[in-house]
């Protein structure tokens, strides 16, 4: 385990004290610091900061939540500066609800590597494989949500200069294809500890069976159950946005619609079926999803999926974490695997 | 197929335990418990390999295709001459020959569109020689995943079965 994993709770709030009060211009306390259990890339932490003392009528606490650079993970390597411009970027849109960002800072010398500060958000946030934090009677108006919120995503005009530099983008719609193909085989392959060979077979499928709608958005790139919030039955923020760029729209529906997140409902995001997503997301947008396009990217999907499960196994490998959680993606992964086989109609 | 070597995960066990379980366990019982899952977790890996016969049912899966490369010349020539297994080989052997057959696989998957003879009977044999090696392998890993999650469900059924009782 790493110096930082072992940071402890006391230690980080008194090390942001001073930080904090320095950017709030007072005197202040952290209290009530938790690191979240969720999320394999970021160390995240929520806390709340107390002025020590307040006048009448002045605000006497904010909570925050702290997204800071780790030092190896599923996603790495990482960089907190794209991270945090890209969120402010985002967050200027006012198309999707994400939580507003505050502060960077790269100094490491605060918390032992940068960082950023955003509002925190109060909500749950529904992952694949539990209890769903959503009452029967709240699925409807969510499923609706979840489409309208990607085709809003969607509809961000990416070629405005303030996304020159920021999000990566192919030369033409029909290089999207090949283009996050190269880029995840490549992640892949520099990941592998040990070669697995039904992934190689269904590099070779995607290799021979690239695909494309012909239209280019603002991708969100890893838009599922778990990057959501809900509160009172309704999406009140979107996030992780680090896998942003401009790409094929089919490639954001193939990922959230992977089985990999239904858990066992059989239900995008435990909400709607896949035909009622995809002909919301047509109606609402114009575009048609062809479904050999869609089993392009959802496997594609799967590859980049397991791709970062073996970045995890790789981390652990060389011993800059001890988290169990990556040293489990070494066999969890088969699941993914079977996912990719099953797509492509070649699992046992 | 587990990426992790086996020391590594041992190692990467007793650390985890030791560091973010151990403190917040303040039960004197299940502290001792904890050290002791520490010491047979040490005491293990000083006994353990991966088992002979995955890694043999492994490098069976794989001969085909690599002698079938190796015929039809698809082989680089340092792969080419590829050692095959023998009974008297040794876990640590079969380990290393299981890497190497591995990586020859892969090669041969790469440069699956590069071959100038596509059609031909020999590529055919092995694109699907190479297919079936890859899903043979799959379905072993998986099938021993799925006999872990079978063991891991019963003794935590039987604990809790334990605990209401």
């Amino acid at each position: 385990m790493t110096e930082r994993e072992k940071s402890s709770a006391d230690r980080v709030a008194q090390s942001l004290a001073p930080w904090f009060s320095a950017k709030l211009g007072r005197p202040v306390t952290v209290t009530e610091l938790s690191r979240s259990a969720e999320g394999f890339s970021w160390l995240i932490y929520t806390l709340t900061v107390r002025a020590e003392d307040p006048a009448p009528g002045e605000q006497a606490s904010w909570d925050f939540a702290i997204k800071q650079e780790p030092d190896d993970g599923v996603l790495a390597p990482y960089d907190v500066r794209w991270q945090y411009e890209l969120n402010r970027a985002v967050a200027r849109q006012k198309v999707v609800p994400v939580p507003e960002v505050y502060w960077l800072e790269t100094d490491p010398a605060i918390l032992g590597s940068p960082f950023y500060v955003m509002e925190r958000m109060r909500g749950d946030v529904p992952t694949p494989d539990a209890d769903q934090p959503f009452r029967p009677d709240e699925r409807s108006r969510l499923a609706g949500q979840l489409v309208d919120c990607l085709v809003s995503i969607h509809r961000i005009d990416w070629t405005a200069a303030e996304w020159d530099g920021v999000l990566r983008r192919p030369k033409a719609a029909e290089q999207a294809a090949s283009d996050e193909l190269d880029l995840w085989t490549d992640f892949y392959e520099r990941a592998t500890l040990v070669q697995l060979p039904a992934v190689q077979l269904v590099l070779s499928w995607l290799r021979a069976n690239r695909a494309s709608s012909g239209e280019l958005v603002f991708c969100h790139g890893d838009y599922r159950n778990g990057n959501f919030m809900v509160d009172r039955g309704a999406i009140v923020a979107i996030f992780d946005w680090e896998l942003a760029h401009v790409g094929d729209p089919l490639e954001d529906l193939g990922w959230c619609t992977m089985r990999a997140f239904q858990g066992r409902s059989g239900l995008v995001a435990h909400l709607l079926t896949e035909a009622d997503f995809i002909a919301r997301y047509e109606a609402k947008t114009g575009i048609t999803v062809d479904p050999d396009v869609l089993r392009f990217w959802r496997v594609l999907g799967y590859v980049k999926a397991l791709g970062s499960y073996i970045r995890g196994c790789r981390a652990f490998e060389e011993g800059r974490t001890s988290d169990l959680r990556l040293a489990c993606f070494g066999h969890r992964g088969l699941y993914l695997i079977k996912g990719m086989l099953d797509e492509i109609g070649a699992a046992r | 197929m587990i990426q992790n070597s086996l020391q590594r995960i041992f190692d990467g066990m007793v650390s985890s335990v030791t560091e973010t379980v151990l403190p917040h366990v303040d039960d004197p019982y299940a502290r001792y418990q904890l050290q002791c899952l520490l010491d047979l977790l040490m005491n293990v890996a000083e006994r353990v390999e991966w088992r002979c016969d995955e890694l043999r049912g492994t490098l069976d899966a794989l001969e085909p295709p690599l002698r079938q490369a190796v015929a039809a010349g698809y082989l680089a020539e340092e792969l080419g001459a590829l050692p095959f297994r023998t009974e008297e080989m040794t876990n640590e052997q079969l380990t290393e020959l299981r890497t190497a057959h591995l990586e020859a696989l892969a090669a041969l998957q790469r440069s699956d569109g590069d071959r100038p003879d596509p059609d031909s009977e020999p590529a055919q044999r092995l694109a699907w020689q190479i297919a079936a090696a890859a899903l043979q392998i799959q379905a072993d890993e998986y099938e021993l995943m799925r006999r872990a999650r079978i063991r891991l469900n019963a003794l935590r059924g039987r604990a809790k079965e334990q605990q209401r009782g």
